[in-house]
């Protein structure tokens, strides 16, 4: 998780903590001012460009939502309230960047928010399990 | 994340004081002979340090001044060059702060003492800077006397029938021709006239202006920026477009322009793949709405180098005139093509595919194809960034070897990293927005 300084938002991922293999994957990205005076944000592309990286434990990478992926370079400029949040959402269906399936096991999912700054605000890892697929 | 922009830097004065350095030795040099110096008028040496060498040399007598020469050699005026050795046992604490030997002093014979030129100089600047055309004032440390930078030589006459008045000696004063200094300005600041390059912001985000241009259908003076910065990717809304900011504090009257072309995506199967709509710009038109005095036609700013990602303005790139458009929508891959956009200034990158259709996610969410673009930078860890959010519109060109540009196209988009950038081809540009004509008359 991004620490929350004077002016930065306190940006998190969501996942389920395990899912069956093949199973859709729900990815949510939050944005939040912790702060109690408004907060302005600089953030990259309209849509709002944000990466998802899911790892095995060893570190190797096995998905990037925005591998190869081209963004809009629009500056946003967003203010959140005290205490508010924005949602980004997307799903993962699983398969690695080369077109295979990630297959049962321990993952590790990193949220990415690209702002006006070349390095992107990061969230902490959270764990995925991916349970093998239930036999009839 | 950056902070909105402050305004633009000033150069400093004491920047000039470094630079200056050229003197003559001892023996060449001759001048007039100048009565002692009141000792009221020197200052109180108790106060000294290590690091204020000419703080160190106020009680030597005839001290004129003190500088490194350009091999670094700590250099001191003395109207009496038989004060040498007070000289060296003055500085004895900045030889030793800073691991020099006294014997490597030079000596120079001075013509006025310091605290003569530091009474003149409280007289001398007040004057001088008030006269128009006065660039700056200073005690030159190097040359043994005042230094007054003008502007041009009636400026010159005019300072020097004012310290003549304030009777101060013409030899003790150095009146030079300079050029104005000028603050810096950055591609994020209201810059007027208007080149391509620069900040536009059309409230819902900031992009960068692409290029000036006229429309020949319309002959409407017109801008261009990425399709993507208008309220809605696709038709026509009325954007409304400041530069550089609708938040303008400053009282000033930003709005430049407004959104007048933007063809709305298309869907024809066998172009366009299912589900998607297809485009071959990212671009769209806005009329401008000042005067075409405040329009830089022809020009991009540039800024202080290339792939720095600097934005400070230093100038402008001239749109040739004999061929002021890249006439294809293919780029030879390899070859070089610029950028200057608002976050990450001047850049360039070879050309790495060419005629690509690219799939991206629209503004509303929409699934657009981009057809027949040019990719350009590489996405290998580690490459130089070249893009940064801000600087979709910016205007893409290829750089003649006279330093002019020929116009390439507008650039929307680039990968994660900001080492890659997508652009439309301004020959795709001009099919979807009409024949522009992006030079002067």
């Amino acid at each position: 998780m991004t620490p929350a300084s004077v002016d930065s938002p306190t940006v998190t991922i969501e996942v389920p903590s395990e899912v069956s293999a093949g199973a859709s994957v729900p990815l949510t990205l939050r944005v939040t001012n912790p702060t109690e005076r408004p907060l302005t944000l600089y953030l990259r592309g309209r849509p709002v460009a944000f990466d998802v990286v899911v790892a095995r434990g060893d570190g190797t990478v096995v998905w990037r939502r925005l591998a190869g992926a081209v963004v809009t370079m629009v500056l946003q400029v967003r203010t959140l309230a005290p205490g508010e949040t924005i949602e980004l959402k997307d799903t993962w269906n699983q398969t690695t960047r080369t077109g295979a399936r990630a297959g049962p096991g321990e993952y590790l999912v990193t949220g990415e928010l690209l702002t006006d700054s070349p390095r992107p605000l990061v969230t902490a890892s959270v764990p995925l399990r991916i349970l093998p697929a239930a036999r009839r | 994340m950056t902070r909105p922009r402050a305004a633009a830097r000033a150069l400093v004065a004491g920047g000039i004081l470094v630079v200056v350095g050229a003197c003559s030795d001892v023996s060449n040099r001759t001048g007039p002979s100048q009565p002692s110096v009141d000792a009221s008028l020197r200052p109180n040496v108790q106060q000294a340090t290590a690091d204020d060498p000419v703080a160190l040399l106020h009680g030597v007598r005839g001290f004129g001044g003190f500088f490194l020469d350009r091999a670094g050699a700590p250099t001191v005026y003395l109207t009496d060059t038989s004060e040498r050795g007070a000289a060296e046992r003055a500085l004895a604490p900045f030889f030793a702060a800073h691991g020099m030997d006294a014997s490597g002093l030079r000596v120079l014979r001075g013509d006025f003492e310091h605290a003569r030129l530091e009474s003149w100089f409280e007289q001398a600047s007040p004057e001088a800077l008030a006269v128009p055309g006065a660039v700056f004032a200073y005690l030159d440390e190097a040359s043994n006397r005042l230094r007054i930078g003008v502007a041009h030589g009636a400026a010159g006459t005019e300072v020097g029938r004012a310290l003549a008045a304030l009777g101060i000696p013409t030899a003790a004063v150095i009146v030079e021709q300079t050029a104005p200094i000028r603050q810096l300005a950055t591609l994020q600041d209201r810059i007027r006239p208007v080149p391509a390059g620069v900040q536009i912001d059309f409230i819902l985000g900031i992009c960068s202006l692409g290029f000036n241009a006229v429309h020949v259908a319309t002959s409407q003076l017109s801008f261009i920026t990425a399709s993507h910065c208008t309220w809605v990717q696709g038709g026509v809304e009325g954007t409304i477009y400041y530069q550089n900011t609708w938040l303008d504090l400053s009282g000033n009257n930003d709005v430049i322009g407004t959104e007048v072309a933007d063809p709305v995506y298309f869907s024809r199967h066998g172009v366009c793949p299912r589900r998607r709509v297809c485009r071959y710009s990212d671009a769209a038109r806005a009329a401008y709405s000042i005067a075409g005095s405040d329009v830089a036609l022809g020009t991009i700013a540039t800024t202080t180098g290339v792939n720095t990602l600097a934005t400070d303005i230093t100038g402008g790139f001239a749109i040739n005139t004999t061929a002021p458009e890249y006439g294809s929508d293919h780029f030879t891959v390899g070859s070089t093509v610029n950028k200057v956009g608002r976050t990450t200034g001047w850049t360039s990158a070879p050309v790495t595919a060419t005629c690509v259709n690219v799939n991206v996610v629209g503004v509303d969410g929409t699934l657009i194809t981009q057809l027949c673009q040019t990719l350009a930078g590489s996405e290998a860890p580690g490459s130089q960034v070249i893009v940064g959010a801000g600087d979709s519109g910016s205007p893409v060109f290829l750089l003649n070897a006279d330093q002019t540009a020929q116009l390439g196209g507008v650039l929307w988009g680039g990968n994660a990293a900001g080492t890659l950038i997508a652009f439309s081809p301004l020959k795709n540009v001009q099919s979807e927005l009409g024949d522009l004509r992006v030079i002067g008359p």
